[in-house]
């Protein structure tokens, strides 16, 4: 197990690196001067002279390789620039910002393996029943919803119809009930989908029939046998989902004036704050990674076939 | 009881192709069954209530809602299918090169793919968004190119597997060029799994496109997309809701109708789900 | 032979479900296992062998109902069985060993929790005891270190290997009756041989009553006592081994027969069976 961790935590160096570089070049290929927006968004007029002074200053003269290799030296000590609206360092305004983020997104989480889970279960134990024909209609619908729809329609209802939940910003707990809602639904309709789909799958695998024909007890078949092989498929789509919450929070944030790093990072986006969206993805992306990888670890620690062939290499 | 459940099953798909069906023609149609002109601003008559002249009211511009939900369909709709199609040529022609040539071209295409699949999808079409510009070229443009990897992986799995089968071998022993191959004999069994693949990830892909819309970062007014539309209403929230609800309804009900038939095709694939039936 | 067989069944009936009619596939069958004996049940694929050991437990999969007939396990009529003492009748009066093994095992446990669950589910939940009688069982099929075993996943273990940890489990837990069926349909020919003998092993040592199932008219040959030939879920000729190979009465035992001694390129004395071959 621990060979298993140690090969996929040593890969992700280089991963990063590569990432760094797409976004980079990225950066340098698109539209958009990044001199031009500087002096914009520092309200100098954009005179010739202003413009050559800013690439100057931008490092924009040299050689695209040279640009990559200061930025990245910088990088590694934990500079990645100052905003051009805010002129304070980029990665402290976006940590500032974070643990909002992290909250919205893990009280998200927390409601869909709260409820998805018992709901998939039940539903498939229960199949046909009317816990099942509900569960399966209501995860249906909340696939198809847009986020941002199903926030305005419960801003609708319980902040301007019945005055219940604040509708925007953060004060106070019941703030976040709204948006984590907005949030975890896709993915927690995805997931009792999937789990539902999973326990069928594994009760009619032949183990079962065996397991019961040893005589054993049948709420170890259920729990032991059946639940633990259905966990497997579950986990392994939890990843993605965490690149869908991350990309779903930003919408939330901004339709909730959440104050986290998706909704900063919008703004960002629209000034053409460059320092600010290069860091921001790269941010994002580094944590898409590490939950990547410890998605993969619980992984390997459910599915022994896993750990065996990734220790002896793929 | 079995076979009331399939039944239903069927009159659900049946019934949201029919609707599906629907908006496909009203986004081909809009021209001619639009009654006003989605873009004619008139400030006169802005925000006013669903009436006989403009069933579902006007927006704070003036425009009738009506006409810019169906003109919606059409931006929505052919937006994704460009979407589709691009990233369908663009991942099968990488896929089937790293498939069919494998080495050193294998894998550089598969570690160019790796790199983009690192990536969060939505997060990464929105920075290319931010960085190529807003509109709607780009945006096609951004979902396509955070997208293709995912497509081009499976391609090539397809292509690996396929590669060695007898039919392919005879044809590479009688010295047919290797395009021809592609085409011929590849090409067809690898089409249907990708359309089906396609189908099933088209409700997604709307659901971003319209997400980014809703930013500012993807259509930009005036151009009527369903997204844009709610974003455009979010302030009149208080006062008048129906301007966010009807784009948001179009949103869900066109996912929606792309989600049953493809949830359907998806269980006829499966075997064990068919199992089950049996 | 003693008193009371070990497991007699009774005009047993199972149909399949399709809506509201019922398919009939198993059309009474009748036969008896006595202790320490072997009978061997055989007969072509899909003919219902099976489904009729599945419904011998009441294992039957969705869609498929016994709708007539007795079972009797040790003399207890199992319809009369509540679903808990149903549960400690399986393993405990009746055990069970199945084709393909591999496919049998739960892939993420391990052979040692394989054991601790199907013992602790009859009461024997003192792990040491639980180990001992493990090992003991492993050991008893010939793996000289059960300890080894005990740690290993079912990926790692060959269909022969698991077969026999198949029959460790049945004997751990001293049933009196085993059901085997196809024990040896996916296996090579050693791992055959191997699996054969400790049935045989059984059967004399343990004076286990086996219910072989196979469509092998080899391995009943050399394991069966008696013999049953099923067609079309339906019993059509029951007797002993030497009686069914020697003096087949039904056509449809002789056609088995035929078929099989055909792939040897060996005819019998057996008068129709020798016409048949001239006539080719």
């Amino acid at each position: 197990m621990a060979r298993f961790v140690f090969k996929r935590v040593l890969i992700l160096p280089p991963i990063l690196l590569a990432v760094s570089i797409v976004v980079f070049l990225i950066l340098r290929v698109g539209e958009g001067d990044p001199a031009m927006a500087y002096l914009r968004l520092s309200q100098i007029p954009p005179t010739d002279q202003a413009l050559a002074e800013a690439r100057e200053h931008l490092g924009l003269n040299l050689s695209i390789p040279v640009q990559y290799f200061n930025w990245f030296s910088k990088a590694l000590a934990m500079d990645f620039g100052t905003s051009y609206v805010t002129r304070r360092p980029v990665l402290d305004e976006l940590l500032y910002y974070l643990p909002n983020t992290l909250t919205l997104a893990g009280v998200s989480l927390l409601l869909t393996l709260l409820l998805s889970f018992p709901l998939g279960i039940l539903s498939s134990l229960y199949r046909e029943r009317w816990i099942d024909q509900v569960t399966r209609a209501i995860s249906f619908l909340g696939v198809s919803m847009p986020s941002f729809w199903l926030g305005f329609l419960l801003i609708y209802f319980f902040s301007v119809k019945f005055g219940w939940l604040p509708s925007m910003g953060k004060e106070g707990a019941a703030s976040v009930i709204m948006p984590s809602f907005a949030l975890a639904l896709m993915s927690m309709c995805i997931n009792t989908r999937l789990i539902r789909a999973s326990m069928l799958e594994q009760m009619g695998h032949r183990m079962v029939v065996y397991a019961r024909a040893r005589g054993v007890l049948e709420r170890w078949v259920i729990g032991r046998h059946v639940l633990k092989n259905a966990l497997v498929p579950v986990v392994t789509a939890m990843g993605m989902h965490v690149g869908e919450l991350l990309g779903g929070a930003v919408v939330v944030e901004t339709l909730f004036a959440w104050p986290g790093i998706g909704r900063y990072a919008v703004t960002a986006i629209y000034n053409r704050d460059f320092p600010v969206m290069q860091c921001f993805i790269l941010l994002m992306t580094v944590i898409f990674v590490l939950c990547n990888l410890f998605v993969d670890i619980v992984y390997a620690w459910l599915d022994p076939r896993i750990r065996m062939q990734g220790e002896n290499g793929s | 009881m079995m076979n009331h459940r399939l039944l239903l099953k069927r009159k659900l798909v049946v019934f949201s192709l029919a609707v599906l069906g629907l908006i496909l023609s009203v986004a081909i149609l809009a021209p001619w069954l639009a009654h006003h002109d989605p873009a004619e601003v008139d400030l006169e008559r802005k925000l006013l209530d669903p009436s006989l002249k403009h069933p579902l009211g006007t927006d704070h511009l003036g425009r009738d809602i009506l006409s810019r939900l169906m003109y919606g369909a059409r931006v929505s709709i052919g937006t994704v299918l460009a979407i589709v199609l691009s990233i369908l040529v663009l991942s099968f022609t990488v896929g089937t090169a790293a498939g069919y040539w494998g080495g050193w071209i294998d894998s550089l295409l598969m570690r160019f793919c790796d790199v983009f699949l690192t990536f969060p999808t939505f997060i990464l079409a929105m920075f290319m968004v931010g960085v190529l510009g807003t509109g709607l070229t780009n945006v096609i443009l951004a979902i396509v190119l955070t997208h293709w990897a995912w497509y081009a992986r499976i391609i090539r799995g397809l292509i690996l597997s396929l590669k060695n089968r007898e039919y392919v071998l005879a044809a590479r022993v009688a010295g047919t060029p290797p395009l021809k191959i592609v085409l011929r004999h590849l090409l067809p069994p690898v089409a249907a799994q990708l359309v089906i693949l396609a189908t099933l990830d088209m409700g997604h892909m709307i659901l971003h496109v319209s997400g980014l819309s809703f930013l500012g970062l993807g259509v930009q007014p005036p151009t009527p997309e369903w997204g844009v539309m709610i974003n455009d209403a979010r302030q009149f929230i208080w006062t008048k809701p129906h301007l966010i609800m009807f784009p948001g309804l179009m949103i869900f009900l066109t996912v929606m109708a792309f989600n049953i038939p493809s949830d359907a095709l998806r269980d006829m694939l499966d075997p064990s789900i068919r199992a089950e039936g049996n | 032979m003693t008193c009371t067989p070990v497991l007699t069944v009774k005009d047993l009936h199972i149909a399949l479900e399709k809506g509201e009619a019922l398919d009939p596939l198993v059309k009474g069958v009748s036969f008896a296992v006595g202790k320490g004996e072997v009978l061997g049940l055989i007969g072509q694929s899909g003919c219902g062998k099976s489904i009729t050991c599945l419904s011998l437990l009441n294992l039957l999969p969705a869609g498929l109902r016994r709708t007539r007939g007795e079972v009797w396990l040790n003399g207890t009529s199992i319809s009369q069985l509540t679903a808990a003492d149903l549960r400690s009748h399986r393993g405990r009066g009746a055990a069970m060993i199945l084709q393909n093994p591999m496919s049998c095992f739960d892939p993420i446990a391990t052979i040692r929790s394989h054991f601790i669950e199907t013992l602790s589910s009859h009461g024997l939940g003192d792990s040491d005891r639980v180990m001992r009688q493990a090992e003991e069982s492993l050991t008893e099929v010939g793996f000289p270190n059960p300890h080894e075993i005990l740690g290993l996943y079912p990926f790692q273990m060959s269909g022969g290997m698991l077969q026999r940890v198949m029959i460790a489990l049945a004997l751990s837990l001293r049933a009196p009756l085993l059901i085997a069926d196809e024990p040896t349909t996916d296996l090579d020919v050693m791992s055959q041989a191997r699996v054969l003998d400790l049935l045989r092993t059984l059967r004399d040592r343990h004076e286990m009553g086996i219910l072989l199932v196979t469509h092998d008219l080899g391995v009943v040959a050399r394991l069966a006592d008696a013999v049953a030939v099923m067609e079309e879920g339906e019993i059509v000729e029951t007797g002993s081994v030497t009686q069914i190979f020697s003096e087949p009465l039904h056509p449809f035992t002789k056609m088995l027969l035929k078929a099989h001694f055909g792939l040897y390129g060996v005819f019998a004395d057996i008068p129709d069976l020798r016409e048949g071959a001239r006539q080719r």
